[in-house]
């Protein structure tokens, strides 16, 4: 046993730890670095955004008739519940269908806790929901070569009339479950995954996106 | 050296870009436009390459992916690509190739006394030759035979290229971009489908860009240039150049592999060399054209033998002379038209043989032999004279000299990839070729491919064929004909013509095989009369060209030793690919270090830096130990990390272990329906060991749940198992009690997690939490509750224990991981607490009779691992009526036990079987097995855990470790397995 462990320890808390002085990190902060990469032709091909500080919930259906989604909320976060396979979002929250009677809810700049806690208020009785603001990590991808650059990895049609604005199913990229939505035609794509696989996610996707070029901004 | 057979005009080649390559170390020049095939040619190089089992002359057959002889090892260094079709190889500026099989060089090859040997390696020779003993068909045949009959060398370096693998929709895929398969495109397009046209030519084309003719008054690669235009502004098109389909699957789906790169020295950055695509199509049309085939006569592989239309594509195409002196042998009007392009290229047709009695009666100019053919080339490693006769004479009566012989024996339709699915081509005599019925699934076959062999046939059938995919798609055509002329030389009439019957030398059927017809008719004479045993057993149509030269004379030919006809005797069905594909673009972006994804914990990073060695669970990297500074071994490393846990306290990062969130009224019944113990009495703020069933009553996975609320729990599983578990629980609920109102969902992700062990855990933990009293009474064994730590940090504490010692589980929202890790190292830096790996946490188990991976195999029962008293008799559970099988309840099942060497020091091993002393080493005399191991620096000894048959009735006997693995056998004695602090007096301290 080591020496110090016999003596008795310095009376009380730790000091240099309090929370109200740590920041949460993000997984992204050292797979991406802001700049400008790969091959560059007219502009870049794609846009990468890792979203730092996200909330996000997972919310099921209660099921009291035991047919799941039988009495499915009408409303979550004051958006109308979307149904399989879509998203339906506002300013500052996006609900997305992640089978049936399931949904993930995503926010950005709430304070730890704030979205589930809103959510369970909402909800009781009708939905169990439960916090996933640091196991889901997100980014956006946006720009004109991103359909080409997600083909890589899915066999998704990403042709605007299958795969448009406001489709949102949970899907796997490159052999990596993610749950994927179409935001807007430009096109912009959100991508949910789980926290574990963000580097072999972030390899991928750089080198997927290297030929058309790609920036990568802060959100 | 200058060009010699090249003409100072026409051609689409580049003459201002000079390139300059080498073959065979030799320096050549040729032009942009040029295969390495056709500037070989332009050069007067013949001789190309060494066959494969005979080690004969090869030269250049073809002008397409068909090629069975110009095989040549491509590029230097890591690069290095053996077997490739120097006919398809795009000339670029400083290329490297070699010939290969051959020793010392291509002129004199040592290996070619094979041919003198020819008598014995006829069908069948490996086989009835490398027989006896069996002791020599690994380590002496097989080596020989490979270094005698390889082609080509790898490179054996590391690929220093990268390659991609890729997905596309379209609503047409058109195969093939000749005349078909261009008219089909322009027809679907214009009509606003979704369309994908793919060619393997550099360029899209097809024959349109190697014959002459006319396409509405413009020449054909001007027609090409004028649609592909076209193409290209229509954003619903995709255009494939380099780009072979090479498979058909099921539902609609091919396999293409675009050569992105292959036509430069090397890929341009962020360029891969390949993608392999995956295109999805609604409706396809093949239209892959046709194939030509040879005339089966003695020699007719020396170099200058070619094919008539691979002849006219590298007149016309590439401006190149296939010989000054030529005999242009054939069996129908592909003759008038490959002797007029010859002669406009510049080439002597010194003499012109016909099998038919009568020719078209067009004058040629020149000696013309009626009813005859060329029996047999002369010449040794390049053709100098044709010897010719009457068709079925016997005998040569005519020699005449020549530097090539061109040679069509007609066309037959390329129908691979439609057969990839397991259609069955049947013969058609009017075409001498096997068809497919036209509508094949989603695919449609058109063109030569379907034996329209005319060039405005082809556009018309391209036409018809993609109107009626339009029609299924629901897309209204428009009739617009895509081309209304064509203008080309006579072809057809063609007579079936095979093969020169007691040809002298060698007739080859399959080139690159070395298939003679000898060996066919021997096949046959042996008993092996059906298409597919000749095939497998003489080797013809196996070689990486898929025998697409051969086939149909080969066919004729068993037929005729068969005395059956061609349509009985068939021909072989292929199989994907239709010309070879690299392993490189098979992996795609998976190669090395990104084979498979990896998971890692939120804390991977201070692993990293603290000295870590990791281990592979499943996709996730776990930490195995921490080797500090003057350590050797992962054994100091762990019996120290274990000795600081006992002893003081230890942190090791456990969050890959499995999270599930399970909430709902029924949330109690559902656990109880999963684990064979009780669950609804478990109190809110408790955690319970639990243990979970197969159905079929073997023990699935274990792990604690804890009870957070009334109607919320909180599940962990075995990393391995944290999947199937999720998966099991979707199916019990959503197959066998929908009624249940309970909510699932994994949190795995979501928390990062850390055990702090040993006695002064609770020391270390009491700095770290807010407000929270520790104590035993107030926090005993089994507790679980949300709290938070450093003034505010959202957290959960659990005081469980897989070490056995006075233990916690701290769970923190994972983008705090690390910052939570780090302060509670801070907070046991006075107890000098120690970060521990997988392998101390497996010898800490160990000791303390804790099941894991190895022990919940599949094969145990719960009372297997001595925890049959969980089962509740009280309730039903999954796994329940089948665990009480009598094979699952016999008294002499192997139990769970502990095992200690009777020699101190001795080391023990999972894997090794225990027998009776003195027992013979088989299987009726086995007593069972260990599970796991490890070194117990707390009991100063290596333990195993193990299962002994009525182990549990057997403590103190001794029994034989028999390892057949590592060829060792030592003693063991049979003790209980919980070797530490069994009474678990350190757990509720």
């Amino acid at each position: 046993m080591p020496e110090a462990a016999a003596a008795s320890p310095t009376a009380g808390r730790i000091s240099g730890y309090a929370f109200s002085d740590l920041a949460r990190t993000s997984v992204w902060d050292p797979l991406f670095e802001p700049g400008t990469y790969g091959n560059r032709g007219a502009g870049a091909g794609a846009t990468i955004k890792p979203i730092r500080g996200l909330s996000a919930a997972s919310v099921i259906a209660r099921n009291p008739s035991g047919s799941a989604g039988s009495r499915a909320p009408r409303q979550i976060g004051g958006l109308e519940t979307p149904d399989v396979g879509r998203l339906i979002a506002s300013d500052d929250l996006r609900v997305a269908a992640d089978g049936p009677g399931r949904w993930r809810v995503t926010s950005h700049d709430r304070p730890e806790g704030a979205l589930v806690r809103e959510l369970r208020n909402a909800l009781a009785g009708e939905a169990s929901v439960t916090d996933q603001s640091h196991g889901w990590s997100m980014l956006e991808i946006s720009g004109p070569a991103v359909p080409d650059i997600l083909a890589k990895g899915s066999s998704i049609d990403f042709h605007m009339d299958v795969f448009g604005p406001g489709t949102a199913m949970p899907t796997s990229i490159h052999h990596m479950a993610v749950h994927l939505s179409c935001l807007d035609d430009r096109p912009g794509y959100a991508i949910q995954l789980f926290r574990s696989m963000a580097g072999s996610f972030a390899t991928w996707l750089k080198d997927a996106s290297a030929n058309f070029g790609y920036d990568v901004v802060q959100d | 050296m200058p060009q010699l057979y090249r003409n100072s005009s026409g051609g689409q080649i580049d003459r201002a870009d000079l390139l300059r390559f080498s073959f065979d170390g030799k320096k050549y020049t040729g032009y942009t436009g040029d295969t390495l095939a056709s500037a070989l040619l332009a050069n007067g190089v013949r001789l190309v390459g060494r066959s494969f089992k005979y080690h004969r002359p090869r030269g250049i057959l073809t002008a397409g992916v068909e090629e069975p002889n110009a095989l040549v090892e491509m590029r230097p260094g890591p690069r290095r690509e053996p077997n490739t079709r120097a006919t398809v190889v795009e000339l670029y500026d400083g290329l490297e190739a070699k010939s290969q099989n051959r020793w010392p060089s291509l002129k004199f090859d040592v290996m070619s006394v094979n041919q003198m040997l020819a008598p014995f390696l006829t069908a069948g020779f490996y086989y009835k030759t490398f027989m006896w003993p069996p002791s020599f068909w690994e380590p002496v045949y097989e080596s020989i035979i490979r270094r005698a009959a390889g082609l080509g060398r790898v490179s054996e370096a590391a690929d220093p290229d990268h390659y991609e693998k890729s997905n596309a929709h379209c609503d047409l895929l058109v195969i093939g971009a000749g005349p078909t398969g261009l008219a089909a495109a322009l027809t679907a397009a214009r009509a606003g489908a979704r369309v994908i046209i793919a060619d393997e030519g550099a360029k899209l084309g097809g024959a349109l860009l190697s014959e002459r003719l006319a396409v509405d008054d413009m020449a054909g690669d001007a027609w090409v240039r004028s649609a592909i235009e076209e193409l290209e502004s229509m954003p619903h098109v995709r255009m494939f150049a380099r780009t072979t389909v090479f498979g058909r699957y099921d539902a609609g789906t091919y396999g293409l592999v675009e050569r992105v790169a292959d036509h430069l020295p090397e890929p341009p950055p962020n360029t891969p060399r390949q993608t392999l695509w995956r295109v999805f199509a609604k409706r396809s049309i093949l239209a892959s054209g046709a194939i030509e085939r040879p005339i089966v006569f003695g020699d007719n592989d020396r170099p200058g033998v070619m094919l008539a239309g691979a002849a006219r594509t590298y007149a016309n195409r590439y401006a190149v002379q296939p010989g000054k002196k030529v005999v242009v042998c054939g069996n129908s009007d592909d003759i008038a038209r490959t002797v007029a392009d010859l002669g406009a290229a510049g080439c002597q047709v010194v003499a012109v043989v016909d099998t038919r009695p009568q020719s078209n009666g067009v004058d040629l100019g020149r000696p013309i032999y009626r009813n005859s053919v060329v029996r047999r080339a002369l010449g040794g490693q390049y053709v100098q004279a044709a010897e010719i006769g009457e068709v079925d004479s016997g005998i040569s009566t005519e020699k005449v000299d020549c530097d090539a012989i061109v040679v069509t024996g007609g066309w037959s339709p390329n129908i691979n990839v439609a057969t990839h699915l397991g259609a069955r081509p049947s013969y058609d005599p009017d075409i001498v070729g096997f068809t497919l019925p036209e509508h094949q699934g989603e695919m449609t076959v058109a063109g030569s491919a379907m034996g329209d062999f005319g060039t405005m046939d082809c556009f018309s059938a391209g036409e018809r064929a993609a109107n009626a995919c339009l029609g299924a798609l629901g897309i209204a055509p428009r009739n617009a004909p895509v081309v209304n002329d064509v203008d080309e030389a006579p072809f057809g009439n063609m007579q079936a013509f095979f093969y020169v019957r007691n040809a002298k030398g060698k007739s080859f059927v399959d080139f690159q095989n070395d298939v003679i017809a000898k060996d066919l008719r021997q096949a046959v004479q042996e008993g092996y009369d059906s298409a597919e045993h000749a095939k497998r057993y003489t080797t013809f149509g196996m070689a990486t060209d898929q025998g697409k030269t051969g086939s149909l004379n080969g066919a004729a030919i068993l037929a005729d030793a068969m005395g059956r006809t061609i349509g009985e005797v068939g021909v072989t069905t292929a199989r994907p690919p239709y010309t070879p594909v690299s392993l490189g673009a098979w992996s795609g972006h998976a190669a090395g270090a990104e084979f498979m994804p990896t998971r890692r914990t939120p804390m991977h990073g201070w692993h990293e830096a603290n000295g870590a060695e990791f281990v592979e669970a499943g996709l996730w990297y776990r930490p195995a130990y921490y080797l500090r500074k003057g350590e050797q071994t992962w054994l100091e490393a762990s019996d120290r990390e274990v000795e600081a846990t006992r002893s003081s306290v230890g942190i090791s990062d456990v969050s890959t272990l499995g999270k599930i969130d399970i909430q709902g009224p029924d949330a109690g019944r559902f656990l109880n329906k999963l684990y064979i113990n009780g669950w609804t009495k478990l109190a809110v703020g408790k955690a319970r060991y639990g243990l979970m069933l197969r159905e079929d009553g073997m023990v699935m996975d274990d792990g604690t749940t804890s009870r957070l609320g009334e109607e919320h729990y909180l599940m962990t599983t075995t990393t391995a198992n944290a999947a199937g578990v999720m998966a099991h629980i979707e199916y019990c609920h959503q197959v066998i009690w929908p009624e249940f109102d309970v909510q699932y969902v994994s949190v795995t992700e979501q928390w990062a997690q850390m055990a702090i062990a040993g006695p002064r855990a609770r020391d270390v933990l009491t700095r770290v939490v807010d407000d929270v009293d520790l104590s035993n009474e107030a926090f005993p064994f089994m507790a679980a509750r949300d709290l938070t730590i450093l003034g505010g940090m959202p957290a959960r504490l659990f005081r469980i224990s897989f070490s056995g010692e006075l233990a916690y589980e701290l769970a923190v929202p994972a983008d705090y991981g690390t910052a939570a890790w780090k302060a509670v190292m801070a907070a046991g830096a006075p107890y000098g607490i120690t970060p521990y790996g997988l392998e101390a946490l497996g010898a800490m188990r160990i000791e303390k009779g804790h099941a894991a991976g190895q022990e919940l195999d599949g094969r145990t029962t719960a009372d297997d691992l001595g925890l049959g008293g969980m089962m509740s008799k009280a309730k039903d559970f999954v796994g329940k009526p089948l665990s009480q099988r009598p094979g699952l309840v016999a008294e002499d099942r192997p139990k769970l036990v502990g095992l200690r060497p009777t020699t101190p020091g001795e080391r023990v091993s999972a894997g090794a079987h225990l027998l009776p002393k003195g027992a013979e080493p088989v299987i009726a005399n086995d007593q069972g097995w260990i599970s796991s191991a490890a070194h117990s620096p707390t009991l100063d000894s290596w333990i195993g855990l193990g299962f002994v048959k009525n182990g549990r009735n057997r403590m103190g006997e001794r029994l034989i470790a028999k390892d057949f693995v590592r060829e060792r056998e030592y003693e063991v004695e049979i003790v209980s397995p919980h070797m530490v602090d069994p009474k678990g007096e350190k757990l509720h301290a």
